[in-house]
């Protein structure tokens, strides 16, 4: 069987590695944030100036535009596709980088109050609308051209179309503020927002983009992906139904049900991710696996904590408001951020390594791609990492403002220790011109 | 020193002009000698252009020689070549039309397009979309354009070529009634049926690896790393998991060309050959 092939779909390198460089910057950005915030971050009401400020700078300028550049090196690859538009992908990226921006400095200085002006927040909000429909415009119309599908694939295209919803939605609260047409209130708004963006957005992709690059990574031969199918239909089910509900039916017996679709779904994922590991032919970890692996732990407690949160039983109840808090930093500063840490060494030294050496491979003994960073610097802020997450979380739960902050600096030793790598990475220079 | 490395690369007929002068930046004054077509690959923009698309065989071809004329003038200036055992100048774009009724014709032009620098594939197309089937496309260009009609006559075109004047190219596209026998987006692969045929020629010469268990980027490293130690004449057989994404646009860099067959999900055969 032979079809047609087109031998140059991997998109130009120039495409790719701003958004590495830029997500990096904007993790370090985040840890200073977090460092100005802290005495604002114990506080639970729902319109928190600095926590929003703090948690859509990680989630938008770190981990989103890390994945945008992801999925603009990926989708060519597993999909068998050329990008649709690398010029759209270049204007892509600044519109949301200026969007982000101009949100970010506008949720720190906002009070909410009668007297908000909201036009900062209407320029941000449209540049980063305009942003992601351009992103979902290239990434859906290459998707459309492949001609392999499969789960992943349609995981990660529902993925990028839970991320429309979730910015119009925000999109719609904004304008909402000042001609209040939505006849909801705003708490079940915000929680639609935050289930759309981080279960139908980040939840979906990760299925996706992790059950095609274990099997390359892990080296496994035969999945269970007959699992996956199923964690689709109830994921999407369980989205749907909780989504809805807040818009139309907000009652505790609905959510909850809703709820044990979404965990059954997450259960499935993990437990693929364990048969995954189980069954790898690739014992040894680098340094990148070890912190997916650390990632899918993190949603294990994720996992944990929001059965917590939703069964509030007595001893918690008095609490429960910090559990809400604990459980979206950990989602976003625990599985995430080690998600994405872990999978910038599984791709950014590759990228560079083949846009520096692809001609000399075989012909010379070149450098392999994970000798493009410090593997011992990696090692260094997984721990660093580990003891931020630790911190923030026993932080958030006591409501104790210090360790907040002191989980902020190790934070931001952690971003500068992976900004170094990625610097190190990106700026690799070929090591066998000398030869010559 | 560099420049004996350079050349060392065995230049063939089947060689791409942008690996020989990838490997040698020298090699385009040499080609620009060989005759006043050439001196167009002196223009950085058509030289991208042209030499990407364009086989050594090709080339000659458009600038009106043989190839074995080509190559001996590369020989000369001291590179390594393999000529071609049997003259095969194929004139089979005069061959297999006998007569096309030239009564319904479009004319385009595309030497301006050209002088602006502008590669003329997309209007090209662009017309043969739009235009009714009875029809017969007349490009006019000062050379002809090889690549071009390699692609058209797989998508079921037939072409006839002429030359009025020296250095004037008249060349008639029209639909064959034939299907097309790849798939449109193929651009840089053999037909259908031709894995089993491959397989057969290379019977017994070639060397099989399995790079199934090998972390990224290992199976493109050894894959690369073997067909550096092929000797002429034989293939690489490789049993992959899938189409190697970032291995192709290399292998198309180095001049192999590679059939494929699918096994099952994660199961591909790959065979790799010059």
């Amino acid at each position: 069987m032979q079809t047609g092939l087109s031998t140059q779909n991997a998109p130009s390198p120039s495409v790719v590695i701003p958004h590495f460089v830029f997500g990096a910057l904007m993790f370090l950005a985040s840890g200073i944030v977090m460092m100005l915030a802290a005495p604002s971050l114990i506080f639970h009401y729902h319109l928190n100036a600095q926590m929003l400020s703090l948690t859509h700078l990680m989630v938008l300028g770190f981990i989103s535009v890390i994945i945008f550049g992801s999925l603009y090196q990926l989708i060519p690859v597993v999909m068998e596709v050329k990008l649709y538009s690398e010029v759209l992908a270049k204007i892509t990226f600044y519109l949301f980088g200026v969007g982000l921006i101009i949100l970010v400095i506008s949720f720190w200085g906002a009070n909410f109050g009668s007297g908000q002006n909201w036009r900062w927040f209407e320029i941000s909000g449209t540049l980063i609308l305009v942003a992601v429909l351009l992103f979902a415009f290239n990434t859906l119309k290459s998707a459309s051209k492949s001609k392999r599908k499969d789960i992943s694939n349609l995981f990660i295209v529902t993925a990028i179309i839970y991320l429309v919803l979730t910015v119009s939605l925000a999109i719609m609260m904004i304008i909402n503020f000042a001609l209040h047409f939505i006849p909801v209130n705003l708490l079940d708004l915000l929680k639609m927002h935050l289930n759309l963006g981080l279960m139908g957005w980040f939840l979906f992709l990760i299925i996706g983009v992790a059950s095609k690059l274990m099997p390359m990574f892990l080296i496994i031969h035969k999945l269970p992906k007959y699992l996956l199918k199923y964690a689709y239909i109830l994921l999407n089910a369980g989205l749907i139904m909780m989504v809805s509900a807040f818009y139309f039916y907000p009652q505790t017996w609905i959510i909850g049900l809703s709820s044990l679709l979404l965990f059954a779904g997450v259960g499935l994922f993990l437990y693929f991710n364990y048969y995954a590991f189980k069954h790898r032919l690739r014992k040894k970890l680098d340094v990148g696996l070890k912190l997916s692996k650390v990632a899918f732990l993190l949603l294990a407690f994720v996992l944990t904590l929001s059965v917590l949160d939703i069964l509030s039983p007595d001893f918690i109840a008095s609490f429960q408001y910090r559990i809400d808090i604990a459980l979206i930093m950990s989602i976003i500063f625990g599985f995430l951020t080690a998600l994405v840490l872990g999978q910038t060494y599984k791709t950014l030294p590759f990228i560079i390594w083949l846009k520096v050496y692809k001609t000399k491979v075989g012909k010379q003994k070149t450098p392999l791609p994970q000798e493009l960073y410090s593997s011992r610097v990696a090692q260094w802020h997984t721990m660093t990492f580990l003891i931020a997450f630790l911190l923030l979380i026993v932080g958030e739960l006591a409501a104790i403002v210090w360790l907040i902050q002191l989980a902020a600096a190790f934070f931001i030793l952690t971003a500068a220790l992976y900004n170094y790598n990625v610097f190190k990475i990106v700026f690799h220079k070929d090591k066998l011109l000398n030869h010559e | 020193m560099h420049h004996l490395e350079i050349r060392l690369m065995k230049i063939t007929a089947k060689t791409k002009i942008s690996a020989i002068i990838k490997n040698d930046p020298h090699a385009i004054d040499v080609i620009a000698s060989i005759n006043k077509h050439f001196r167009k690959l002196k223009n950085p923009i058509l030289s991208k252009l042209l030499a990407s698309r364009v086989s050594v065989a090709d080339a000659a071809k458009i600038g009106g020689i043989t190839t074995k004329t080509f190559l001996n003038t590369l020989k000369t200036h001291g590179y390594e070549v393999e000529l071609p055992q049997i003259d095969q100048e194929d004139n089979h774009s005069n061959q297999h039309i006998t007569k096309m009724n030239k009564d319904n014709i479009l004319e385009l032009d595309v030497r301006p397009i050209l002088a602006g620098g502008v590669d003329p594939f997309e209007e090209i197309m662009k017309t043969l979309k739009t235009m009714p089937d009875d029809q017969t496309l007349l490009i006019i260009n000062t050379f002809e354009p090889v690549p071009l009609l390699n692609i058209l006559e797989k998508r079921g075109y037939e072409y006839e070529t002429e030359r009025p004047e020296p250095g004037l190219i008249h060349c008639y596209l029209h639909k064959s009634g034939k299907a097309p026998i790849e798939s449109p987006t193929a651009t840089a692969t053999p037909p259908a049926d031709s894995f089993e045929k491959v397989e057969n020629l290379f019977k017994g010469k070639m060397k099989e690896i399995d790079v199934r268990d090998m972390e990224m980027p290992m199976p493109m490293v050894t894959i690369l790393e073997e067909l550096e130690k092929l000797t002429d004449g034989n293939a690489l057989f490789v049993h992959h998991k899938r189409l190697p994404q970032y291995l192709l646009p290399e292998l198309e860099n180095r001049s192999f060309q590679l059939v494929h067959k699918v096994i099952d999900e994660n199961n591909l055969n790959l065979i790799i050959f010059k």
